[in-house]
């Protein structure tokens, strides 16, 4: 008797789902624009402070038109993927080596650890003594800033490994390669992407960093530069684009994760 | 092929540490499991039944005696022993035709005769419709079949089975039990299987070793002169029953 009541809620609480998110997630963003544009018209603020949505969106028009906004989301992108690359070289073998060598691991780890707690602004002095301002300095910050989640992801997923495939392993007399090809690798997948999706909206977030300690292009230079001349709807659009470029970032390993991870699906 | 499957425990003592101190799981084991025999281990919780079999499998080297197949030491473990355990162990990332071509992949076969063979054990598990499905897929059961096939595809001298159908409910496992003696019979190998069921070692084997608590010993070495083919119903035979007492005695000694 209860069965029905019970499968009666099931499926109005998936209706309100739906509705939440297809229909008053919308609306929620739409009335806070509103409240924005109402908060500007009113004066209460000069638009030099907050600018109308439409002010910013000029603005940006007027740079896209020029060919300069293009360029700055050019150099932001290209740090930002240089240093996830350099991330991804490092953190996995990194990763990996501290996973399977219980040595390895107990000289190296409070080091690494070490090093991840640094705060990167605290040593944005040295980085710009050491490698100048130009896109060098900015890929080692996104570098720094994102190594970490991806090492860990692959510590978790390499030790995570099955125990008893891999006594079968052995006993298939696998050599190492082929055990990572097909069993290391594969089983730590899962974890590999949660981790890479840290580290890739990590990595704009890392190159606006490197920006903001020096630099001569790029979207947060264009923040830098919109403070120096009271441009908030230049600071509000290069805001709006990082961001857009971060959801991006995230985006791009989502897709890569739903291909890749095919078999959870199933 | 005389002597092929023929495996040799001789006085196997092993121990290891644990966080209670040192261990000392096993202690002068020694039996010959002849070719194409049916074997079941049996003994209580933690008698190092696992770790016997880990040895046997040339996993984890015995702290002295030997372990010997066909007359040559093992040292190392070999593709001539197929490995089971509780679980199914199968890689979720792959399909079942891909988990049970696993182990072909480390031999010389050609890419043909991998799928070929592959196709054929799918059909002797039935399970051939399920074959590009994923393990999520799967019953309980029919992954334990599955996790089965996988070892004996490429057809192992010995198959050593850690308690199979421990993880599967009262009725899979007594289709799953029967299952096996009817793959078995088409694919003779010398067995080795870890059980707590009594029931299930005797229905199923030539013979029941039975340990000790730990340290592990063997402490009665039973005969089970049954008939083949064998059922279920044989449970009730008077026969049966005199063995499972024989079996239940020396596990209470």
């Amino acid at each position: 008797m209860a069965v029905v009541p019970a499968t009666r809620s099931r499926i109005s609480q998936m209706n309100w789902f739906w509705v939440l998110r297809w229909f008053l997630a919308p609306i929620l963003g739409m009335g806070l624009l509103a409240l924005w544009i109402a908060v500007v018209e009113a004066e209460y603020y000069p638009r030099f402070i907050l600018p109308h949505p439409f002010d910013i969106f000029d603005r940006m028009q007027v740079l896209y038109e020029r060919g300069i906004l293009e360029r700055h989301v050019m150099v932001t992108l290209k740090e930002a993927l240089a240093g996830l690359a350099f991330s991804i070289v490092l953190a996995l073998p990194l990763g990996y080596i501290v996973a399977r060598s219980k040595w390895l691991s107990a000289l190296l780890l409070p080091y690494l650890v070490a090093i991840r707690a640094i705060p990167v602004v605290a040593i944005a002095a040295l980085i710009v003594i050491w490698l100048g301002t130009d896109i060098k300095s900015k890929i080692f910050v996104v570098t720094f800033i994102t190594w970490f989640p991806l090492m860990e992801a692959t510590v978790v997923g390499v030790q995570n490994v099955d125990s008893h495939l891999r006594d079968l392993m052995r006993a298939y007399q696998a050599n190492p390669l082929q055990i990572f090809w097909k069993l290391e690798l594969p089983a730590a997948m899962p974890n590999l992407m949660s981790g890479l999706k840290i580290s890739a909206t990590l990595a704009v977030v890392g190159a606006a960093v490197g920006e903001l300690i020096g630099a001569s292009q790029g979207l947060a230079y264009l923040i830098v530069f919109g403070r120096g001349t009271s441009d908030a709807p230049l600071v509000f659009g290069a805001v709006g684009i990082l961001t857009v470029l971060s959801l991006a970032f995230y985006g791009v390993v989502a897709a890569l994760e739903h291909f890749v991870l095919a078999w959870r699906r199933a | 092929m005389t002597n092929n499957g023929s495996l040799v425990a001789s006085n196997i003592y092993h121990a290891y540490d644990a966080a209670a101190g040192r261990i000392q799981a096993l202690e002068n084991v020694s039996f010959s499991l002849g070719n194409e025999t049916f074997t079941c281990l049996v003994g209580p919780s933690g008698c190092g039944k696992s770790t016997l079999l880990r040895i046997l499998a040339g996993l984890v080297q015995p702290e002295s005696g030997s372990v010997s197949l066909n007359g040559s030491t093992l040292d190392s473990p070999r593709r001539k022993i197929g490995l089971v355990f509780q679980d199914a162990t199968l890689m979720p990332w792959r399909t079942v035709i891909q988990n049970i071509m696993l182990p072909l992949e480390f031999t010389g076969l050609s890419r043909q005769e991998q799928r070929r063979r592959a196709d054929s054990m799918l059909e002797l598990l039935g399970l051939s419709e399920f074959a590009n499905a994923y393990p999520s897929a799967l019953s309980g059961g029919m992954a334990q079949r599955l996790a089965i096939g996988r070892a004996l595809i490429y057809d192992p001298e010995v198959l050593l089975l850690d308690e199979p159908f421990g993880a599967l409910d009262a009725l899979t496992r007594e289709y799953v039990s029967e299952e096996l003696l009817r793959i078995w019979s088409q694919h003779k190998k010398t067995v080795l299987m870890v059980t707590h069921s009594i029931q299930e070692a005797i229905l199923l084997s030539d013979r029941v070793l039975v340990m000790s608590p730990r340290p592990g010993r063997i402490v009665k070495d039973v005969t089970i002169d049954l008939p083949r083919p064998r059922s279920l119903d044989d449970m009730l035979g008077t026969d049966f029953v005199r063995l499972e007492a024989q079996v239940r005695a020396a596990l209470r000694r």
